[in-house]
C-alpha cells in the first residue's frame, strides 16, 4: 500500500489537487482511499467527495497530527488489511504539523508501507502573511514534504509566485517545487511526481 | 489581528428562493464572500477558510470557498437550472473570532441576502 500524505494551511488547494489525482489512480484500476481530516464538526471535503463516488474515510472534530493519531493508524491498518487498498490518500487538516504525522506512522503495524511521500501546498496569495503569523506551521509544513505544489499560479501574481518559490527552497531545498493553478487540473508530469508507481 | 482563538462553526441550512431560480451560485458566492468580509471587519478576525457544499434535492452540487475577504469566492460545479432550494452545509473557520459570534455573522448575513435575493433560510442542524 503507497500513501500519499497532502498538508497545506487551510484552503490552500489540497481537495482540488487530490480528487483528480484519485480519479487518475482509480482509472489506471487501483484500490484508491482518501483519509479526509477536517477541522470542525461537520466535513465538508468528504461530503463532497462521496458526491463524487470516491472511497472517502472521515476524521472530524479532532487533528490527526495529535488527538486523531491513533484513528489514523486504525483506519491505515483496516484499509491494508480489510480492502487491500494501493494508495491511501491522506488529506491532513490545515493546521496539521506534517512532521507529527510522519511520526505517527512509526506505531503503524500493517503490512510494510510501498512507500510514503509528502506532498505540501502552498497558497502564493496568503503565504507572505501566513509566514508571518503562522511561521512554525507554515515552515514545518513546507520543510517535512518531499514534494511542494505552489497553487492557484492562475489566480497569484508572479511576484507572489516567486515569492513562494523562493520560500519554499529556502526552507526545503531538498524537496521537488512545482506550480499548478486553482482547479487542480493536473498534467501528467504532476501525477507520476506524485505517484511515481503509477502505470 | 485578533487573538489566535480557533473556535470552527459549523451549520447545515436550507435556502429557498422564491424569484429567479437561476443564480445560485452568484448567491452562494455572495454569502461566502460577505461572511469573510464581516468576519475581517468584526475584530479583524483572520480567515481560515470558509467553505461551503450545496446540494441540491434534483442532483448537481456547489462547492464554494473563500479564504481572504479582498479575493473572490471560488465556486467547483453546477446548480441545476429552475431549482428552488439547496441545502447547504457551511464550515466557517476563522481565528480570532468566537463560536456565538460566528453564529450570529453568519445568521444575519443569510437574513440580509435572503431578503435581497427574495427567499428564505432555514436552520437545518447546527
Amino acid at each position: 500500500m503507497h500513501l500519499l500524505l497532502f498538508s497545506g494551511f487551510l484552503g490552500s488547494g489540497k481537495t482540488s489537487f487530490i480528487i483528480p489525482l484519485s480519479d487518475a489512480a482509480v482509472q489506471s484500476g487501483h484500490r484508491v482511499a482518501i483519509v479526509v481530516n477536517e477541522i470542525g464538526e461537520i466535513g465538508i471535503d468528504n461530503r463532497l467527495m462521496r458526491q463524487l463516488d470516491l472511497n472517502v474515510w472521515e476524521l472530524v472534530a479532532g487533528c490527526i497530527c495529535c488527538t486523531l493519531t491513533g484513528d489514523l493508524l486504525a483506519i491505515l491498518q483496516k484499509l491494508d488489511s480489510a480492502y487491500a487498498t494501493d494508495l491511501v490518500i491522506v488529506e491532513a487538516s490545515g493546521a496539521a504539523d506534517p512532521h507529527n504525522v510522519l511520526g505517527a506512522l512509526l506505531y503503524y503495524r500493517g503490512r510494510p508501507l510501498s512507500s510514503v511521500c509528502t506532498a505540501s501546498v502552498l497558497d502564493p496569495l496568503r503565504l507572505p502573511m501566513l509566514i508571518e503569523v503562522m511561521a512554525p506551521l507554515i515552515t514545518s509544513q513546507i520543510q517535512h514534504a518531499d514534494l511542494i505544489i505552489v497553487s492557484k499560479t492562475d489566480l497569484a501574481t508572479s511576484d507572489q509566485i516567486e515569492f513562494a518559490l523562493q520560500t519554499a527552497r529556502e526552507i526545503n531545498p531538498t524537496a521537488r517545487i512545482v506550480s499548478a493553478a486553482a482547479r487542480g487540473h493536473l498534467g501528467a508530469e504532476l501525477i507520476s511526481e506524485l505517484l511515481p508507481w503509477l502505470n | 489581528m485578533a487573538e489566535l482563538i480557533l473556535e470552527p462553526y459549523a451549520v447545515s441550512q436550507r435556502w429557498r428562493l422564491f424569484g429567479n431560480t437561476d443564480k445560485w451560485e452568484n448567491l452562494i458566492s455572495e454569502y461566502m464572500e460577505t461572511l469573510a468580509r464581516r468576519c475581517h471587519e468584526t475584530r479583524k478576525g483572520m480567515i481560515g477558510h470558509i467553505k461551503a457544499l450545496a446540494l441540491f434535492p434534483d442532483g448537481g452540487y456547489l462547492r464554494v470557498s473563500v479564504v481572504s475577504p479582498t479575493l473572490p469566492a471560488g465556486v467547483e460545479g453546477g446548480a441545476p437550472v429552475h431549482c428552488s432550494e439547496l441545502v447547504l452545509t457551511l464550515n466557517v473557520i476563522v481565528y480570532g473570532l468566537g463560536r456565538d459570534l460566528l453564529e450570529r455573522i453568519t445568521r444575519e448575513t443569510a437574513d440580509q441576502l435572503t431578503k435581497k435575493w427574495k427567499g428564505e433560510v432555514t436552520i437545518e442542524a447546527i
